[in-house]
């Protein structure tokens, strides 16, 4: 047993070491690719100018969706910030989720809603729609209020605003996340300049842990203080700078994040819409979409921008943050159960021999690998086998090159936007160096309970982000 | 303790020259890679610190140049002319020492010149953007935009394109047809627009002689320029609005034909029809329905019933916009008929549209219907829904 144990775990660092090597190389070269598309962006940028989009009577309308459960304490002012966007042609549609706090009320007191007769018809799943509110005041024309039966998810409550929208393109965001005001501004410009069909865009998500937030506008940009939402700032910008960005070179993005994202109205609905049943409904929505395009042999691609335009508000506890990763982990299992037929067809093209592919291997199953790869390491240990100058040579390997890699994500983020002070960027900087060793442990142990807990189809609910709330009143800044 | 012991010894090894001959390939490769990722996080490091402070001092720089300049501006172009009168200057002359001061010869000068130059020309009409142009030419600022347009990188071309444009300055027009067919798509885009704004003839000449695709992006553009293109004529759109043309460029010259209330189109659009592509048909019955295009409500009735869903739906639209009332009954019929619910609507949106040609028809309905057909008139008529 003994001998059988030391052979497996032998062969076992050998794939580990095959595994990481391909992993980094893919790193190195999504590195390189992210380069290229922010010098790119940024040369397009300015080439095409924002005024054109402004003034421009062609200029296509955009309808912001956002669900809203029991957002009383920042729901005022979000939904004006929203309102203040920067865009010649959009509406803001609140999906009231069936809150029980006084997020209704509010929005009726605060902004003149009187209940209308709607037509509204459910061209793609959501729970019951009970009420639907304009706004009498003339300067809030362009908002519609839906009070509908909780759906559980934010799927349904999407799924409900793109039933009552009126605009060919919609942005899905949550009602908690600070907006850039260029926003629709930015991400429509790749629906309209690209030389493929676009079919979705994303940008850039922060936490807003820090911030300082003025009336629902964020006043000053600050490195999140507490140590989990600063970890996941750094994941943030090696996720979407480094890896979106990158992936946008080869027009391989396998996801657009749920907290922003513009969508092509007339796909979605053909693709059935957001899957409330889905634990990881953005990547779902994005996969179904993609399907539908080379199911019906269109071309298409769907865009990232490296712009940070949404400020959100990150678990700041462990027990909330382990309840988002926990549905992360079922999600991305769930996407594979569903859409692995996909895989390796030569029908679905990049999305099937490269995309799906890498995220099998290199997310799906990585904290699998990475747990066995720990206990070996421990038996080793244990056994006395262990080789120790080759440990710590390949330790010092995958330390360095992670937090290299890392740097490099915070480098190209500081070329495209600098709101952070140096000395923010700098303490930022130094997280990097304890991200490895304190964060991306909880992150694989919390993705394995995902798997587990999607394996055994446990019960499980979305649950509610406790928010810590901005006071509006003055700039105060929010420390979570 | 056996942890600690092996850590120890290994370093000890490690730091040992002799044993590096006897480690395997894959470690030697790993410890490069360490070595190259180590020294990347203090270069990363430092690019990071050096980065920020660079441009934290150019941006500070370029704020207070910016501001000055902004001053200047104010003074010398924006001022009232009649102050510029008392102090001596005439109105079409411009003091350029304080602007020559600056150190014009510096890039980056010059280059927040130019860009506030252009603002207060985007931001002002009239005789101040005129001024604004002049002082641009006083300060002979053309002359390196134009120099700059000859150059091999695209984005210097581009740039030079862009300002000379903007400064409604025209560049030699050979030059721009043989930008036309660069092979970057930016250039190929401002060659374009250049020849379209400054072209003294027909504009619609040069679109019919585009033969690629044009991106949403450009058709903006180029529609700007033609709403601001002063004294021309359009000429005919035949040959533009023709389903052998690329479908972006027909889109493009359907919206000019509705901008520009340009009846003669109506035939060309009613053939347009025909075309497979059903994106195309939809904005031809829509561009249609915006021209209030009477004589071709009989033709757009008489193919309802075999076209697709979705132009159905742009024929009720448009049937709404024509506003003749003549096919009152056809959209009532459809609303009641139908069992779909975007035909319903549409015929209802467009029975509204009808008012006050449609009063009757829309009191009957609301006495008349019950449920999901009250709901959707009730909607139709509501003008706050229909505020947007």
């Amino acid at each position: 047993m003994k001998q059988f144990l030391n052979q497996f775990f032998e062969s076992y660092q050998n794939l580990v070491f095959v595994y990481c090597c391909a992993i980094y190389t893919i790193y190195a070269m999504l590195t390189l690719f992210s380069y290229l598309s922010i010098v790119a962006n940024m040369r397009r940028n300015r080439i095409r100018e924002k005024l054109v989009m402004i003034q421009s009577p062609l200029s296509p309308g955009i309808s912001i969706i956002t669900g809203a459960f029991n957002e009383e304490l920042n729901i005022i002012h979000n939904v004006r910030s929203l309102l203040n966007m920067n865009y010649p042609l959009f509406e803001v549609i609140i999906v009231n989720d069936g809150s029980t706090d006084k997020t209704l009320e509010k929005l009726i007191q605060e902004f003149e809603l009187t209940e209308v007769t709607f037509a509204y018809h459910y061209f793609i799943h959501s729970a019951e729609v009970q009420r639907i509110f304009k706004s009498e005041n003339p300067a809030c024309s362009n908002l519609l209020v839906i009070d509908k039966a909780n759906g559980g998810c934010k799927a349904d409550a999407i799924n409900a605003g793109i039933n009552a929208s009126s605009y060919p393109y919609f942005l899905n965001t949550d009602v908690d996340c600070i907006l850039d005001n260029d926003t629709l501004i930015q991400l429509i410009q790749p629906f309209v300049d690209d030389e493929k069909r676009v079919i979705a865009t994303g940008a850039t998500l922060r936490m807003v842990n820090s911030c300082i937030v003025d009336s629902g506008v964020l006043a000053e940009a600050k490195v999140p203080r507490q140590l989990l939402p600063a970890f996941q700032e750094i994941e943030y910008i090696r996720s979407f700078v480094l890896g979106k960005m990158g992936w946008n070179l080869i027009n391989g993005i396998p996801n657009v994040s749920g907290g922003l994202g513009m969508f092509d109205k007339e796909i979605v609905i053909k693709a059935g819409g957001y899957d409330p049943s889905s634990f990881g409904e953005d990547m779902d929505m994005l996969m179904r979409m993609s399907k539908y395009m080379l199911d019906t042999k269109q071309e298409y691609a769907i865009r990232y921008i490296p712009q940070s335009l949404c400020w959100t508000e990150g678990p700041s506890t462990l027990k909330v943050f382990k309840r988002q990763r926990v549905r992360w982990g079922r999600g991305l299992y769930q996407i594979f159960s569903t859409y692995y037929k996909l895989m390796f067809n030569p029908k679905y093209k990049m999305l099937g021999w490269v995309v799906l592919p890498y995220n099998f291997i290199f997310e799906l199953c990585a904290p699998l690998v990475e747990f066995l790869g720990i206990i070996c390491y421990i038996y080793l240990i244990a056994s006395d086998l262990i080789n120790w100058p080759f440990a710590l040579v390949l330790l010092l390997f995958v330390y360095s090159f992670s937090i290299f890699i890392t740097l490099l994500a915070i480098l190209w983020d500081q070329l495209v936007i600098r709101r952070y002070r140096v000395k923010e960027v700098l303490k930022l900087c130094l997280f990097v160096f304890i991200e490895p060793i304190i964060y991306h442990p909880m992150v694989m142990i919390f993705a394995l309970m995902g798997y587990i807990n999607q394996f055994f189809k446990a019960k499980s609910h979305w649950g509610h982000m406790e928010r810590k709330g901005f006071t509006q009143a003055s700039k105060i800044e929010i420390i979570s | 303790m056996w942890l600690h012991k092996g850590v120890f010894s290994s370093v000890l090894l490690l730091a040992s020259p002799y044993a590096w001959n006897a480690y395997p390939v894959f470690i030697k490769i790993c410890f490069i890679i360490s070595v190259i990722a180590v020294s990347g996080i203090v270069i990363a490091m430092l690019n990071i610190y050096l980065w920020r402070i660079i441009s934290k001092r150019k941006e500070e720089k370029k704020k207070h140049l910016a501001a000055d300049i902004n001053q200047l501006l104010l003074l010398t172009v924006v001022m009232e002319p009649s102050m510029q009168k008392d102090s001596g200057t005439p109105m079409e002359k411009f003091d350029t020492r304080p602007f020559l001061k600056l150190g014009l010869q510096d890039k980056d000068v010059r280059t927040i010149l130019v860009s506030e130059l252009i603002n207060y020309r985007n931001y002002f009409s009239g005789s101040i953007a005129d001024r604004v142009r002049k002082l641009y030419l006083a300060l002979s600022l053309d002359k390196e935009a134009r120099i700059n347009l000859y150059k091999n990188n695209w984005e210097v071309k581009v740039n030079a394109l862009t300002e000379l444009f903007k400064m409604n300055l025209e560049v030699d027009h050979d030059y721009l047809r043989q930008l036309m067919h660069d092979k970057n798509r930016y250039i190929r885009d401002f060659a374009r627009l250049s020849l379209i704004k400054f072209t003294k003839g027909d504009p619609l000449k040069l679109l019919r002689e585009i033969t690629e695709p044009i991106s949403q992006w450009e058709s903006f553009e180029i529609f700007l320029v033609f709403q601001q293109k002063q004294y021309f004529t359009l000429s005919s759109l035949e040959g533009l609005i023709s389903p052998d043309r690329d479908p972006s460029l027909v889109s493009l010259s359907l919206k000019l034909a509705v901008y520009f209330k340009d009846l003669s189109a109506v035939k060309l659009i009613i053939d347009l029809i025909q075309t497979p592509d059903l994106k195309l048909r939809a904005e031809a019955i829509s561009s249609l329905g915006k021209l209030g295009a009477v004589n071709a409500e009989a033709y757009l009735v008489s193919i309802y019933k075999e076209q697709p869903h979705s132009i159905q739906l742009e024929i009720l639209t448009a049937l709404g916009r024509i506003q003749s009332g003549r096919y009152l009954d056809f959209l009532e019929n459809e609303f009641i008929s139908s069992s779909d619910f975007e035909i319903k609507k549409h015929a209802s949106d467009a029975i509204i549209k009808l008012h006050p040609l449609s009063e009757e028809t829309i009191d009957k309905l609301l006495s008349n219907t019950k449920a999901l057909d009250q709901r959707i008139l009730s909607h139709s008529l509501n003008p706050l829904i229909n505020a947007l």
